[in-house]
């Protein structure tokens, strides 16, 4: 609330204007742009909206995020097929599961900080990796294949792709605004001064320990929510999701999109999934160019394009 | 006014004819991961061989050849599959090289206009995920545990010791494998199963040597048999090793030293006869190798399909489907194959026994075939099958 201006729902103008072009963008994109390739970059986007939670707000960095992001992914698929859930309880099942999954792996892992912590959630995530290839019911690298999308309430029938867009479009832009918030309120306020300065943080009597555990279970929630999704647009669940590649994917988008910011994300998810779709024909130079893009990004480009486009406005983004 | 009404009707009634349009071909495969060795680019160059060799074009339209990497995620490759059928109208596609993304496509094409050849590994593609216009030609687990069994335990070589990978594709091999043995009168003495992480395989071989087994089989694929393979020549163990998944690139990056005398069964190998070495000398002037198997696959399901499309006079993939299920499938050895209606390709496989290093006269001079199998041992006997089409 600096300079006393109102900021509805954590939107400053800036933001704000960032949103409608968001906004405006998601309207238009399926008339040129494949739908259900944007689906899987909305999903991605919800996926790094959950990382940067952590990553970005809170300062720490995780190396097992696709542990939540597949485990939301399989109990998706998994209520959907075998218990017959509809829709809604099967994301929410995979919401719920990877929710407190991420409860679980914080208890153990903010006991460090730094490398260690990235450490133990790289560990942590291999077991679930391990779990994921052995246990029955994910059907091990077969993954679990024809999840049905069902339909919303059953009154929008989500086998449809252009009803199934829709659905995302607002989705997505429904997770912006709900990160949006919660960075941008006295909870946000704690994150930040815990990543600032975690000492100071707790001489200010904040309880740090717990606050970095709610942030990782949320952060894990939203990629659990992303992974399910996922489950429900492309019908099938599989290792992937879970792998370490799909961990190290997050934090690149991350990084290409900018570390702290609200719309990093966004343009990262665009940046690094259109690498892989659009060079698909080229087989193995979308791994090679993917680590040249890394790599520019780490040595000159380090707070990522929507990082430096907030030091050319100097406006938070 | 009622004459350029049926002027716009007959149009239009000829515009919806099921006229030939442009012939789009996917070809959709692991382009820079594991399997890309053995099927990859190479696989890519034997179908515009096929495709060459039928002119470039069938009934006066054009072929059209369009390439992805899955990169061996599911989600990747189903998203281009998706993507060809809606926006492109492909009208085969091909290869998909890896179990779950092969599955994925599966449930995709289930009801489009398409026919789909999947060269993955797992039964279930014959089996429980059958589809009207889904094809499998590579031999499933099923039938590679079976055609590497049931010849060698003839032969005498009776008491099994089993080394599986750790996953569901191992746990198959492995237990198809021993049910083969059993019936053909063999006995498993013991089985492993090792992890994928797994490098030093000397305690597993030292299991199998102190049970007494004589033949130990590999139901496991790629660097892990020729690790074993290595490990076992380093030993100096008298135990014969049954490789289930080795091919000509296998044996090129293990060193014929390693894996001498190794008794197999192949599904193609280009030094067989006259014709297999003439179609090895013109696929090595476009790739720098004799083609695998898979290539050899590729190639002669392209020729069939094209040759099929081009007889029906359309690409309609039920009646593409139906005709190339009537007529034989015309292999490169001169030999045919059949299709049965659960969508498996019967064709013969070879036993083979890797050569010495003094026998072979150089790169890729690696096997003796000693005789062929029938297709009837390695195909899974419909009245077993899951596929509701043979139900």
């Amino acid at each position: 609330m600096k300079n006393g201006m109102p900021e509805p729902l954590g939107f400053t103008l800036p933001r704000a204007i960032f949103f409608a072009i968001f906004v405006i963008f998601v309207i238009v994109a399926p008339t040129f742009l494949y739908p259900i390739f944007l689906m899987k970059i909305y999903c991605f986007i919800i996926f790094a909206l959950g990382y940067n939670l952590l990553l970005g707000y809170t300062g720490l960095m995780s190396f097992g995020h696709a542990a939540f992001f597949g485990m939301g992914g399989y109990l998706c698929g998994h209520a959907a097929t075998d218990w017959g859930l509809p829709f809604e309880l099967a994301v929410l099942t995979g919401t719920i599961f990877s929710t407190a999954l991420g409860y679980l792996f914080a208890k153990i892992a903010i006991r460090r900080t730094g490398i260690y912590f990235a450490m133990i959630t790289l560990a942590l995530a291999q077991m679930v990796y391990f779990i994921c290839l052995q246990a029955p019911f994910t059907g091990g690298e077969d993954g679990i294949q024809a999840v049905p999308r069902g339909s919303i309430l059953g009154l929008i029938d989500l086998r449809n792709d252009t009803a199934l867009y829709w659905t995302m479009a607002v989705i997505v832009l429904a997770m912006i605004m709900l990160v949006n918030r919660i960075v941008h309120s006295p909870f946000g306020q704690v994150l930040r001064a815990i990543r600032n300065n975690p000492v100071r943080a707790k001489s200010l009597g904040f309880d740090v320990d717990r606050f970095k555990v709610v942030s990782f279970a949320l952060s894990a929630g939203v990629a659990g929510f992303a992974g399910a999704l996922k489950t429900v647009i492309f019908g099938i669940a599989t290792l992937t999701d879970v792998s370490t590649v799909t961990s190290t994917e997050v934090v690149l988008i991350n990084l290409v999109g900018g570390i702290g910011t609200i719309f990093g994300p966004v343009v990262g998810s665009f940046v690094i999934l259109s690498l892989e779709h659009f060079l698909a024909p080229y087989g193995p130079w979308v791994l090679f160019i993917q680590g040249i893009v890394f790599m520019v990004f780490v040595l000159v480009f380090r707070q990522g394009i929507v990082g430096g486009l907030q030091k050319v406005l100097r406006k938070q983004l | 006014m009622r004459q350029t009404l049926l002027a716009a009707g007959a149009v239009l009634l000829f515009a919806a004819a099921p006229a030939m349009s442009e012939i789009k071909i996917g070809y959709l495969a692991d382009l820079s991961g594991a399997t890309s060795v053995l099927t990859g680019e190479s696989g890519l160059r034997a179908v515009e061989m096929a495709i060459a060799d039928a002119g470039g074009m069938i009934n006066g339209e054009e072929i059209d050849l369009l390439t992805a990497d899955h990169l061996g995620k599911p989600d990747v490759g189903l998203g281009v599959a998706r993507e060809w059928l809606d926006t492109e109208s492909v009208n085969l596609i091909l290869n998909a090289d890896h179990s779950a993304v092969a599955l994925a496509i599966s449930e995709l094409i289930a009801d489009k206009d398409v026919i789909f050849l999947a060269n993955a590994v797992s039964s279930r593609m014959t089996n429980e995920s059958c589809k009207p216009n889904q094809l499998a030609m590579l031999m499933d687990s099923y039938g590679l545990a079976r055609g590497i069994t049931k010849p060698l335990v003839e032969a005498g070589r009776d008491s099994w010791f089993f080394i599986e990978v750790d996953y569901a594709f191992g746990h198959d091999l492995g237990s198809t494998g021993a049910a083969a043995v059993e019936e053909a009168g063999g006995n498993v003495v013991g089985s492993v199963r090792h992890s994928p992480q797994t490098t030093d395989f000397s305690s597993f071989l030292l299991e199998a040597q102190s049970r007494g087994a004589q033949t130990i089989g590999l139901a496991t694929f790629g660097s892990y048999q020729i690790a074993i393979a290595k490990q076992a020549q380093e030993f100096g163990l008298d135990i014969p090793l049954a490789p289930f998944f080795l091919g000509i690139t296998d044996i090129k990056a293990a060193g014929l030293e390693n894996v001498q005398n190794i008794s197999g069964a192949i599904q193609f190998y280009w030094d067989y006869n006259d014709e297999t070495r003439a179609f090895a000398k013109r696929f090595q002037e476009v790739y720098d190798r004799p083609p695998t198997f898979t290539n050899a696959m590729l190639y002669e399901f392209t020729r069939h399909y094209l040759k099929a499309i081009a007889t029906v006079g359309s690409t309609d993939a039920s009646d593409v489907r139906a005709w190339m299920g009537e007529n034989p499938v015309a292999l490169i050895d001169g030999s045919t194959a059949t299709i049965r209606e659960d969508g498996r390709v019967l064709r013969p496989m070879y036993a083979y026994t890797t050569k010495t290093p003094d026998e072979s006269t150089g790169d890729w001079d690696y096997l003796t075939i000693s005789g062929s199998l029938e297709p009837e041992l390695t195909a899974l006997p419909l009245d077993q099958s899951k596929c509701a089409l043979v139900q």
